[in-house]
C-alpha cells in the first residue's frame, strides 16, 4: 500500500466517524437548540473533516466542510440562533459532505456542491446577519493564497522505510494466490499421471516438485496475513461514540489484536464485526441504571477477543449485558411457525432464528445498528469466508459471539464425496468424521430422520433427496442397507449428511460461484479437481 | 540523538501525517494524544523535545492545554497546528506560550522549517 493509499484509507475511514457524529450531534441540536456541547461537537467534527480533505487534496469536501463551518461559526458565538431551518439546512449539507467524502474516496467525481454552498452563504448573509459580513464566499477557504493551493497538492512523499519491509499492492498476492491455487490442481493432476504411468524417476520428481509447491503454498498464504488490529484499532472509537449515542457507558477491551488473518478475509469480516459490536453496545449492555438496580458494576463491558485455535481465528465477541430477549425471539419465531409450541430452542437454534433475512424482534431496531447490516448478514458473510458463527445468550449475564474464521480463504482441506453420480466437496472445517450405519438404526421423529453420532441424536439429511427432489427413500445407490454418513459440526449444532462414497481429501481452491437460478441454494462455490471436473462445493451451513 | 516528539490531534489521520513528515528528520514520535487533557498528562510524563498541538478538539482545545503545560515547564516547545481561518485563535495560543504555527493543511517542508526554528 502506497502512503498516499495509507492516507485515503485513513481519511475514509475517519471521515466516516466524524460524519457520524456529525449527524448524531445534529439530530440532538435539533431536540435542544440551546445544546452547547452538541454545537461544539458538529463543529469538531467538520472541522476535522475540512482539515484532513484539504490535507488530501480533496476539493469538494473541503469547500463543503468550509462552508459549513462557517455557518457553525456563526451559531457559535452566538451572532445567530440555533433555529428549525438552519438545522436543516446543516442536516442537508452534511449528507451531501457524506456524499462528496464517499464519491472523492471511491474515486468518483462528487456532485456539485455550488448551490448547497450557496445556500449556505445566503443563510449567512440573511436577515438578522450583521452588516460587517465577509463578502460572499464560494470556492476555497477564506485565504486562497498561492501557498494554500501549493500545500493542498503536497502530501508526504516520501518516508524513510524499514528496509527489511516492503509494501506491496495485494492484487499482485491475489495474482500470486490464484497462480498457487492452479499450481496445487496442477501438482495432483501430475501426481495421478505419474501414478497412471507408474514411472518410478518420474513418480520420485512429482514428489519432490510437489513438496516445494506445497511449501510455496505456505509462503504465499502467509505474505498475504496482517494483523487484525488494523480493523480492531478502530473499533475503540466506535463503540465509545456508538454509545455515547446511546447514553450508555461501555468498556471495550480488545485482545489478540497482533495475530494474523488473510487480508481479504480481515476486509470481509469488518462490517459483521462492526455490526456485532453496534448490536452490543445498542441491545445487549443495559443502561447504567438498569445495570445498578441489577448489581451490576455501572460501566458496561464488552470484549472483543481474537485466538488462534489451530488452523482458524477465532473471534469472539463478548458482552455483560442483558442478554437476548429470549422469550421475545421464540413468542415471534412461534408466531411465524419457525418454531413449534413447546419445543424449547437451543442458543444456536434461537441465533439462526434471528439470523433469518427481515427476522427482528421490535426492540431490535434503532437508529444505530438498524442501519447496515443485519444478523442475517453476519451469518451468510461468515459463512461464505468458510467460517461459522456461534451464539450463547444468557438472560442478565449478556451475549457472546464467536466467529470461526478459516486463516486464509483460498485454499482449504475438502472432503470428496459422491452422490447420485456427481463429485461433491465439503470443507473440512465442518466434517468431523465419516461413519456407517444401519439403514434401520435411522429413526423418525418430528417430521425429520435422525441417527445416533458420538453419544447424541442428530439430524439427517439425504443429499440424494435433498439434491433429487424428491425421492425420500433414495438410500446409498445400491440399498446395501448401510448409510454413508459424514458427521458435521457447524458452530454448535451437529448433524449427519448420507452421501453415496467417499472419494478421499483434497485440497482445494475454491472459485467464487454463481448459482444458477432455482439451484437448491446449498453451493458456496465450485472447484477443479485434478481430473480437470468441476465440482461443486457444500454450503455446510445452509444444510441444517 | 533523535528528538522526541509529543503529537497532539483529535484526528489519527493528521497525527499519522505529522509522524510521517516528523520520522522522515529523525523525530522519535514518543507519544500521541487526542484531547488537550491527555496532551497535559502525556508531557508530564514524557517531557518530549517538541509538541505539535491541534487547536480544535473535545476535552480541552489546544489553547488551554498549551497553557496548561506552559504552566507546568515554561521551556516547553509547542507548535500549533492551526487550520485555514483560525488566526485570531493562533495568536491566541502564542500569547498562550505556543511558539510558533503551521497551517493545515500541512506541507512537509514548512512544517519540518518550522521545527527546526524553533529547537535551533
Amino acid at each position: 500500500m502506497s502512503q498516499q493509499q495509507k492516507y485515503a484509507e485513513l481519511f475514509a475511514a475517519e471521515a466516516r466517524e466524524h460524519l457520524a457524529e456529525m449527524g448524531r450531534a445534529l439530530v440532538a441540536l435539533e431536540e435542544e437548540p440551546g445544546d452547547q456541547a452538541s454545537l461544539d461537537a458538529v463543529f469538531r467534527s467538520v472541522h476535522t473533516i475540512k482539515g484532513m480533505a484539504a490535507a488530501m487534496g480533496y476539493d469538494v469536501p473541503t469547500r463543503l466542510a468550509h462552508n459549513i463551518e462557517s455557518v457553525l461559526d456563526e451559531l457559535r458565538s452566538g451572532r445567530r440562533n440555533v433555529g428549525a431551518e438552519v438545522v436543516d439546512l446543516l442536516l442537508e449539507a452534511s449528507d451531501l459532505l457524506e456524499g462528496a467524502v464517499e464519491a472523492t474516496v471511491a474515486g468518483k467525481t462528487p456532485a456539485d456542491p455550488s448551490s448547497a454552498i450557496q445556500r449556505l452563504v445566503l443563510w449567512r448573509l440573511a436577515d438578522d446577519g450583521e452588516a460587517q459580513q465577509p463578502p460572499p464566499e464560494t470556492g476555497a477557504p477564506a485565504q486562497p493564497s498561492p501557498e494554500y493551493e501549493a500545500q493542498r497538492v503536497a502530501a508526504p512523499t516520501s518516508r524513510r522505510s524499514d528496509s527489511s519491509r516492503l509494501r506491496v499492492d495485494i492484487r499482485r498476492l491475489d495474482a500470486l494466490m490464484n497462480l498457487m491455487g492452479e499450481l496445487m490442481i496442477l501438482r495432483g493432476e501430475l501426481k495421478a499421471l505419474a501414478d497412471q504411468l507408474g514411472a518410478e524417476s518420474l513418480q520420485d520428481a512429482v514428489e519432490r516438485a510437489g513438496r516445494f509447491i506445497g511449501e510455496m503454498q505456505a509462503h504465499v498464504v502467509e505474505s498475504r496475513m496482517v494483523p487484525v488490529w488494523q480493523i480492531f484499532d478502530r473499533f475503540p472509537r466506535l463503540v465509545r461514540d456508538a454509545s455515547r449515542s446511546v447514553g450508555k457507558e461501555i468498556d471495550l477491551e480488545i485482545t489478540g489484536k497482533q495475530l494474523e488473518l488473510d487480508r481479504s478475509l480481515l476486509d470481509a469480516i469488518s462490517d459483521p464485526l462492526v455490526h456485532l459490536l453496534r448490536n452490543a453496545v445498542d441491545h445487549g449492555i443495559e443502561p447504567a441504571e438498569e445495570r445498578e438496580r441489577a448489581g451490576k458494576p455501572r460501566v458496561g463491558r464488552i470484549e472483543l477477543a481474537a485466538q488462534r485455535e489451530r488452523s482458524r481465528l477465532v473471534i469472539t465477541i463478548r458482552d455483560d449485558g442483558r442478554g437476548i430477549d429470549r422469550e421475545g425471539v421464540i413468542e415471534k419465531a412461534r408466531r411465524e411457525g419457525l418454531l413449534r409450541d413447546g419445543e424449547e430452542p437451543t442458543d444456536q437454534t434461537l441465533f439462526r432464528i434471528m439470523a433469518r433475512p427481515g427476522f427482528s424482534t421490535a426492540a431490535q431496531i434503532t437508529t444505530l445498528s438498524g442501519r447496515g447490516v443485519g444478523l442475517d448478514v453476519v451469518e451468510t458473510t461468515i459463512r461464505g469466508l468458510g467460517g461459522s458463527v456461534g451464539f450463547r445468550s444468557e438472560p442478565g449475564a449478556g451475549t457472546s459471539f464467536r466467529l470461526d474464521l478459516p486463516l486464509t480463504l483460498a485454499i482449504l482441506r475438502a472432503l470428496i464425496v459422491e452422490v447420485d453420480g456427481q463429485v461433491y466437496a465439503l470443507p473440512a472445517t465442518f466434517t468431523r468424521e465419516s461413519f456407517e450405519v444401519e439403514e434401520t438404526a435411522v429413526e423418525q421423529a418430528h417430521g425429520q430422520e435422525w441417527v445416533h453420532w458420538a453419544g447424541e441424536r442428530v439430524p439427517l439429511t439425504r443429499l440424494r433427496t435433498l439434491f433429487t427432489g424428491g425421492e425420500a427413500n433414495g438410500s446409498s445407490k445400491d440399498g446395501g442397507g448401510f448409510l454413508n454418513l459424514v458427521g458435521l459440526e457447524y458452530g454448535e449444532s451437529r448433524m449427519a449428511i448420507s452421501v453415496d462414497q467417499f472419494l478421499g481429501e483434497e485440497e482445494i481452491v475454491i472459485k467464487p460461484f454463481d448459482p444458477p437460478r432455482g439451484a437448491v441454494p446449498v453451493f458456496s462455490g465450485a472447484i477443479v479437481r485434478p481430473d480437470g471436473q468441476p465440482a461443486l462445493v457444500l454450503d455446510v451451513g445452509n444444510l441444517s | 540523538m533523535s528528538r522526541t516528539v509529543l503529537i497532539v490531534d483529535d484526528a489519527i489521520f493528521m497525527r499519522t501525517m505529522i509522524a510521517d513528515i516528523l520520522k522522515g528528520a529523525d523525530f522519535e514520535v514518543v507519544g500521541e494524544a487526542s484531547s488537550g487533557a491527555e496532551a497535559v498528562e502525556k508531557y508530564k510524563e514524557l517531557k518530549p523535545d517538541l509538541v505539535t498541538m491541534d487547536i480544535v478538539m473535545p476535552d480541552m482545545g489546544g489553547i488551554d492545554a498549551v497553557r496548561e503545560i506552559v504552566k507546568f515547564d515554561p521551556d516547553a516547545r509547542i507548535l500549533m497546528c492551526s487550520a485555514m481561518g483560525q488566526q485570531g485563535l493562533v495568536v491566541e495560543a502564542i500569547q498562550a506560550g505556543a511558539r510558533d504555527f503551521v497551517v493545515k493543511p500541512f506541507q512537509p517542508s514548512r512544517v519540518l522549517e518550522a521545527v527546526q526554528r524553533l529547537l535551533g
